[in-house]
């Protein structure tokens, strides 16, 4: 009789499960993408390949400390590590939800932290095809959300979600009048997006070969941004990744900034 | 004393290469700086070894160490220094140790301290002198390291740098005294050099902070000015002028600021000068001055980036018309007096050409005379570590303006850098 009584009830959690994830909208799938279980502070290092048209490499290691202060702001310090002719060059940024990002810059050549005007969301990271928007925690304000058709993904289930800014002046933050997203649905996390600019041509195509749980977390370990209107292309491959270490906050500052040999 | 440096060095060497921990790195870079003038002969033309041994011994201490280790087949007369000389010269360019605490971090050493927050025209920055003779595409080629303590104190929200410089050193500048003025024959003493003794110490004092989104400091400094006082008197039992140089005491108090808008960063420094001249007496001394800077930097794309600046100088004390009756009593030139107000603008451009190529010019320019300073530099990234840099220090404008006087010392040059 039980049996019987469990039956029913474990089809019916199945089922409101699947009706509720049908039912998602556009912005409630990229809340719950958004807040699911992350890090406080993190620690990682960064392989960071920049193609150009010709085919010609660079290649980039970064140490790369964050933390976040806040659920929408945070500290990230980043100190290049390869090659040599950059190796002690440090990059600070501080966010801030309400007004722009400080940002410093240690070169080691000039010995002294500049603070550096932003470049807004949409300057280019570290000379790369990532923009500080890219490689940042979206916000979930300030776009419009779309739920477009479910796709299959490298046989990953996905929900495709349009992102359009909501004002222009996101637009113009951050160079797009449009992402496409596809997130996969077991576990909430990016594994492609397409960016188009603000004239809504294509821009950029962001592929998310490698994803690792590292502490309980889900890690984008490896990203290939390619730039489709320049011909250009970035990977960033993040290795021993640690989360969780207590970074201190005072750490985030341009004592440690410079502090970088 | 100079050949036990030598030995010194040498014998360091491999006892920090096989110790544990040790970081080794450093570039080795070949140079060709031809002179702009005829008959264009090569002001430098060598190759340079820089070995960084760098270590950190846990959280507490670590020590930096970069010695240059130049072979320069050819020096000239006018462009080459007392320390980067023709031949094989060894040249320590920072040696210290530094010792963190929870508060406090020391560095002791042979270093580079810069202040200050606009580009190029520093008026806080006083700490290392220039060697003007020399100016190209790295700081470490036109500043000059000096042994120093310095001190950082973290207190909250602000920073508080105590510097001490135990010996002097001074600017290296183009300097041409002439040995006659008019008929008159000119006799020239010895330079007279602060005297190395602890009470001739200079010391400075950096205080930092932040405050809505506004970054400033406040710095004052207590030693030498580094150009030197060039006196000439007459004497008129001999019908002879001596000549002698010494360099005065200085203090400066000095402000900066920066903040950010948007794509814009706005910036200001600004110090006044209390020269050994307080009451403006003395026509060969520099008067106390205020040298302000005010900038704003661009940021009008990820390839393009703007710097402008608006640079003053204004000398307290200033009275003309006694600056002429003593001149005329010397027989001195009247066409050189030295101005109240000086300003001048300067900028600075840098592009991204290609992915791997970048142009930056810099330029200083004076109102007055026209005369300008300008430092166009292309640097080419052949490979990871491998730059090859391209570009000139030119300088221009009348015989008798600040700039014109060094127009025998423009010149072009190219370094290819490997870096490892």
């Amino acid at each position: 009789m039980k049996r019987f009584v469990f039956i029913p009830f474990s089809l019916l959690f199945i089922f409101t499960v699947f009706c509720s994830a049908q039912d998602l909208n556009g912005e409630q799938i990229m809340e719950r993408a958004l807040n699911k279980s992350s890090w406080k502070d993190m620690v990682g290092q960064v392989r960071l390949i920049l193609t150009n048209s010709r085919h010609e490499q660079r290649i980039r290691k970064i140490k790369m400390f964050n933390r976040k202060r806040n659920k929408d702001e945070s500290d990230m310090l980043m100190r290049f590590v390869a090659p040599a002719d950059v190796k002690g060059t440090g990059f600070l940024i501080i966010e801030h939800k309400n007004s722009d990002d400080d940002r410093y810059l240690y070169l080691p050549a000039l010995r002294r932290v500049k603070r550096i005007a932003s470049s807004g969301k949409g300057g280019n990271f570290m000379a790369s095809d990532f923009t500080y928007y890219d490689i940042g925690k979206p916000k979930l304000k300030g776009w419009k959300y779309k739920r477009l058709k479910d796709e299959k993904i490298d046989s990953f289930d996905c929900y495709t979600i349009e992102c359009i800014p909501a004002t222009a002046e996101i637009a113009r933050d951050t160079g797009y009048g449009k992402i496409i997203r596809w997130i996969r649905k077991d576990i909430l996390v990016t594994i492609r997006s397409e960016y188009y600019d603000r004239g809504l041509r294509l821009f950029k195509k962001l592929n998310v070969p490698e994803i690792q749980k590292i502490s309980g977390v889900w890690f984008q370990t490896d990203m290939i941004m390619q730039d489709i209107q320049n011909n250009h292309q970035s990977e960033m491959i993040f290795t021993d990744i640690k989360v969780n270490r207590n970074i201190p906050a005072s750490f985030f500052s341009q004592r440690y900034l410079q502090r970088g040999k | 004393m100079f050949m036990r440096t030598r030995a010194f060095f040498l014998l360091l060497l491999p006892t920090l290469l096989f110790s544990q921990n040790y970081q080794l790195g450093g570039y080795v870079k070949f140079f060709a700086h031809p002179n702009l003038n005829a008959p264009y002969p090569f002001d430098r033309l060598g190759s340079r070894l820089q070995l960084r041994l760098s270590n950190s011994f846990n959280e507490h201490a670590a020590f930096f160490s970069a010695i240059d280790f130049n072979y320069e087949s050819t020096a000239s007369s006018v462009s080459g220094s007392l320390s980067r000389s023709a031949g094989m010269d060894i040249y320590p360019v920072e040696t210290y140790v530094d010792l963190f605490f929870s508060k406090v971090d020391i560095r002791l050493g042979q270093q580079f301290i810069f202040w200050g927050r606009t580009d190029w025209v520093n008026p806080t920055d006083n700490i290392n002198p220039w060697d003007y003779r020399n100016i190209s595409a790295e700081i470490e080629d036109y500043r000059i390291p000096v042994p120093a303590a310095k001190a950082d104190f973290y207190l909250g929200n602000f920073d508080l740098e105590a510097v001490w410089l135990p010996v002097f050193q001074a600017h290296s500048i183009p300097m041409e005294i002439p040995d006659s003025i008019g008929v008159f024959k000119v006799v020239h003493e010895p330079t007279r050099f602060p005297e190395n003794k602890v009470s001739n110490s200079q010391f400075g004092l950096h205080l930092s902070s932040s405050t809505a989104g506004i970054d400033y400091s406040f710095s004052y400094f207590r030693g030498y000015a580094k150009s030197p006082t060039v006196h000439i008197r007459m004497n008129p039992a001999l019908g002879q002028f001596i000549e002698q140089t010494e360099y005065s005491t200085l203090q400066v108090f000095g402000a900066d600021f920066v903040t950010t808008f948007h794509k814009f960063a706005f910036k200001g420094e600004g110090a006044y000068f209390l020269t050994s001249d307080r009451n403006g007496k003395d026509i060969f001394a520099e008067n106390p001055y205020l040298q302000y800077v005010l900038g704003l930097d661009y940021n009008a794309s990820n390839d393009l980036t703007f710097n402008v600046q608006f640079i003053q100088k204004i000398s307290f004390q200033y009275d003309l018309a006694y600056e002429k009756t003593i001149r005329i009593q010397n027989h001195m030139p009247l066409n050189d007096l030295p101005d109240q107000y000086v300003q001048s603008a300067s900028g600075r451009i840098q592009y991204q050409l290609s992915d791997f190529t970048t142009v930056q010019f810099i330029s200083v320019y004076n109102f007055k005379d026209g005369d300008f300073f300008a430092l166009p530099i292309l640097n080419y990234g052949l490979a990871d570590g491998v730059n090859i840099y391209a570009g000139g220090t030119l300088f221009s404008g009348p015989k008798t303006s600040p700039f014109g006087r060094s127009k025998k010392y423009s010149r072009a040059f190219v370094e290819i850098k490997y870096s490892f």
